[in-house]
């Protein structure tokens, strides 16, 4: 039995596997050492010859690779909670990287004695970095003002009005949490549907579990350092597509309200 | 006595000190509110506001108490030797130099001696502005040898120029908008100016930011001494972070819609008439709760529109200007589908809104989950031209939004052109048309029989429209150069100047705007010309029908899907402006050799088929056909 499960998930990120893979090592062992017993996994959907070839001779450390093709990325989510043995699930996307405390700050929190018992935990930070800004590179202590990287905070203590509003409009958390897997598979990803024109599966969970009075909490000197791409994002590929969150029946804007 | 814990400067307090504790004393202390308004009275220029204020003076009021409730919360600032902040700015000031106070339970701060609103600001600038950066980043700035700071201050704020690597400046009303956290507000010349600055990045975050570098170096992309002064924003601050003001938005619906309509303008207008008697009639139907989002227009630009009565069916539903709350990124429509997602009304009207037919284009098939969606198209334009969302948008929309048009003709073209794709359909909707009484159509056929048997007269015709060119006005200006025996007044708006549209000849003359057509008397006219081919069905075609005048149309839109020749005079346009104006003189030609009674004969039938077909239970019929809704609810 392991203490959590940090399940990667591939698609065509072919190059940026590679740092994702070393810094998820780095991340799994940090975790280790501190005596949490990880299980460290990679769901490879739809994945291309060469993202299956470095997560090949790159990911040999891992406990676990599992292929599937629902070309999906809140399925494949799904697919990798089913497969876990851990007690907590910690998602990660295969081009980002991620602060090595992650795992261990995020599982101490959701343990401490004075924890909610369910609760789904984020990143303090973001560090969303830009490939583009070599160009924009500055050797100095103050950035270039055309620089596009920055720091994106979560904070605790939300105006719950307010989110449960903004969540409606817009994501104001990355798709990386940590949570039971009780919890996963009880609020499982919804897949992005042409047909009827709903997806966005981060943002429709985090509605979902907002709506369903399950806290979401940010995890302390913890960062996600996140890629940002020129194109075929999944947020670039929602707006593209013009996709809506789905919501619970339940769920209804607070109106009216200054 | 009253003794009061402090942690703050104050004055006329006895100060001491027990077990270690700081306490103040103060026999007989008054309460705060008293304390403030002490300040007040001791500080407020009386005769500077008695001379800026009238009717304080006139009313014998006492300034101070005058400034207390009212002028404080108005911004008026009285006071050579302070500056005044209450409420959440008050929370925000730092620093030794500010007295803390509260008024009504709210704080206040107050700086003496303190520089103005513009020198606080300025002063901020001054210490944070990167001169060699703005320098290096703008060669006009250095070319022209200007102060940076003076440059940011007077033109590069308002043009989006940055101030230092890292901040983010929001300047105007939005300014105000944004949330106390991490945001610095200033005025600028009476301007908000809000400034998210730079907080310090917690070391045990740079650490690990810097160290995953050696996993793919362009985590430092950015410079690694820079990492920790880069833009930083805030999740939940939707506004400051993507332009988007939810609370504001949301706070301007009062309740949940049934029915939504986005249109772009509160205009007086086919289009915008159309919207309101379809508002109208949907109130009548069961729809009991509308919100209209005006999309184009602010509350600023379309004053007024609740004195045009052909808007007044509008004043039944909740109008919300979109520009008005939606932040500064109100061009996305990704954000109106997500709120439509959110309020699910059953129906959804667009009518010439651009973002609002971008919504549907993009975002139709989750809207389409809960709500029928209807997309108003009026015509494909003039021989192309204008660019109307008719000829833009209905290949995107038609899948899942019921195309909604005036006129077959329009009906028909789209049919043609993308009848084969998938989606709800294609339908007409005639507009309504407000009948004259019959006892005053009765007088005005007496009047028509008058007129027409005086052979002597000379010939009057009258043009109703907007003043522009696309209304045909080069048509009708060789129309008045072919007939110099004939006069030709004009009523409506003018864009621009008449004798840019040609219209100066000395038969012509503008009489202005026509608040009211249906009360209006044209006994005194031959004849009603219709120059336009840019209508789909003309309201003005409708509503003059009711005033036992000859109508010579252009023959195009839907104007034939109402009248024949048996009841008004077509014109068939022609290739050019010039053959269109023959055709419309040898018209005039035609009802000016009308006998009296085949005259009447006209009216008569003009009126008759203007209104069965658009009287208004037959359009209450339509609607409630086209939009599901059972007539009983009526």
């Amino acid at each position: 039995m392991f203490d959590l499960t940090a399940t990667i998930i591939f698609h065509r990120e072919g190059a940026f596997a590679l740092p994702a893979l070393s810094s998820m090592a780095e991340l799994v062992s940090a975790a280790r050492e501190a005596g949490i017993r990880v299980e460290a996994r990679a769901v490879l959907d739809n994945a291309d010859d060469l993202t299956r070839r470095l997560v090949a001779s790159r990911g040999a450390w891992l406990d676990d690779v599992e292929e599937v093709s629902f070309g999906d990325l809140g399925l494949s989510r799904n697919k990798g909670a089913q497969s876990a043995n851990g007690k907590y699930l910690a998602f990660l996307d295969g081009d980002d990287l991620w602060g090595s405390e992650w795992l261990r700050l995020a599982y101490a929190a959701a343990t401490a004695p004075d924890a909610p018992t369910n609760a789904i935990w984020h990143p303090e930070s973001l560090f969303l970095f830009d490939w583009n800004d070599f160009d924009r590179h500055s050797v100095g202590q103050r950035p270039r003002h055309d620089a596009q990287s920055f720091h994106y905070f979560n904070h605790p203590g939300l105006d719950s009005d307010l989110v449960l509003n903004t969540l409606f409009l817009e994501s104001i958390w990355s798709a990386n949490v940590f949570a039971k897997r009780s919890l996963h598979l009880r609020h499982p990803y919804k897949a992005a549907d042409k047909e009827t024109g709903l997806g966005i599966e981060d943002l429709s969970w985090n509605i979902e579990t907002v709506w369903a009075n399950i806290p979401h909490r940010v995890v302390s000197d913890t960062v996600h350092l996140i890629r940002v791409k020129e194109s075929g994002s999944l947020n670039q590929k929602n707006a593209a597509e013009g996709l809506l969150p789905y919501l619970p029946d339940h769920a209804w804007p607070k109106l009216g309200v200054r | 006595m009253k003794i009061i814990l402090l942690s703050r400067k104050c004055w006329r307090w006895l100060t001491m000190r027990i077990r270690g504790n700081p306490v103040a004393v103060r026999i007989n202390a008054p309460t705060e509110d008293a304390l403030f308004a002490e300040f007040v009275r001791a500080h407020l220029d009386r005769q500077a506001y008695l001379e800026a204020y009238p009717d304080v003076r006139s009313a014998g009021i006492d300034p101070v108490k005058h400034w207390l409730d009212a002028g404080m919360a108005e911004g008026r600032s009285f006071f050579p030797d302070a500056t005044f902040y209450h409420g959440d700015r008050a929370r925000q000031v730092e620093g030794a130099q500010w007295l803390q106070f509260s008024w009504l339970g709210k704080p206040v701060a107050v700086r003496i001696n303190a520089p103005t609103e513009d020198a606080l600001f300025a002063e901020f600038v001054n210490a944070h502005l990167d001169r060699q950066a703005y320098l290096e980043a703008y060669p006009d700035v250095r070319s022209a040898g200007i102060d940076p700071v003076k440059h940011w201050l007077d033109a590069g704020m308002a043009e989006g120029r940055f101030l230092y690597p890292g901040a983010t400046v929001v300047y105007g009303d939005i300014a105000g908008r944004l949330g106390n956290t991490n945001w610095k507000r200033f005025i600028w010349r009476g301007i908000p100016v809000a400034v998210r600055t730079i907080t310090p990045l917690k070391p045990s975050l740079i650490a690990q930011i810097k160290a995953q570098a050696r996993h793919d170096p362009t985590v430092l992309a950015a410079g690694a001494l820079a990492i920790d002064r880069l833009r930083q924003v805030d999740g939940q601050d939707l506004l400051g972070r993507g332009g988007v003001d939810v609370r504001n938005i949301f706070a301007a619906i009062p309740e949940r819609p049934d029915a939504v309509v986005l249109m772009p303008l509160l205009r007086v207008g086919d289009a915008e008439q159309f919207a309101a008697n379809l508002v109208g009639a949907l109130s009548a139907l069961k729809y009991n709760n509308i919100l209209v989002i005006v999309t184009d227009d602010t509350a600023k630009t379309a004053i007024g529109w609740k004195s045009l009565a052909i808007l007044s069916p509008l004043q039944a539903a909740h109008v919300m200007f979109w520009r008005d709350v939606c932040g500064f990124n109100c061009k996305d429509p990704q954000y109106l589908a997500r709120l439509l997602n959110s309020l699910r009304p059953s129906r959804v009207i667009v009518l010439n809104s651009r973002i609002g037919n971008d919504m549907t284009a993009r975002s139709g098939r989750g809207l389409s989950q809960f709500a029928k969606l209807y997309s108003i198209y009026f015509s494909l334009g003039v021989r192309e031209l204008c660019a109307p969302a008719g000829a833009r948008w209905p290949y995107r929309t038609l899948p899942f939004s019921l195309a909604l048009t005036d006129n077959a003709e329009m009906a028909v073209t789209l049919r043609r052109q993308w009848g084969e794709l998938q989606g709800p359909g294609i339908s007409v909707l005639p507009p309504r048309l407000q009948p004259a009484e019959d006892r005053i159509f009765s007088a005005r056929l007496m009047a028509r029989q008058t007129r027409v048997e005086n052979a002597a007269r000379s010939l009057r015709w009258v043009w109703v429209s907007r003043v522009e060119p696309s209304k045909g006005t080069t048509i009708l200006a060789e129309l008045a150069s072919m007939r110099p025996a004939d006069h030709f007044d004009l009523f409506g708006s003018v864009e621009g100047d008449l004798n840019e549209v040609g219209l100066t000849r000395p038969n012509i003359t503008h009489r202005g705007c026509l608040t009211d057509i249906s009360s209006a008397d044209f006994t005194d006219y031959d004849g009603f010309l219709f120059t336009n081919i840019f209508e789909g069905m003309p309201n003005i075609v409708l509503e003059m029908s009711q005033h036992a005048i000859p109508m010579v149309l252009a023959d195009a839109g839907g104007v034939r899907d109402t009248f024949d020749d048996r009841s008004v005079h077509f014109v068939a346009h022609g290739h050019d402006t010039h053959s269109a104006a023959q055709a419309f003189a040898h018209a005039l030609d035609g009802v000016a050799a009308l006998t009296p009674s085949a005259t009447l004969v006209l009216v008569e039938a003009a009126r008759v088929a203007a209104l069965a077909r658009h009287a208004p239970e037959v359009y209450l019929k339509n609607v409630a056909d086209i939009f599901e809704v059972s007539i009983n609810h009526v």
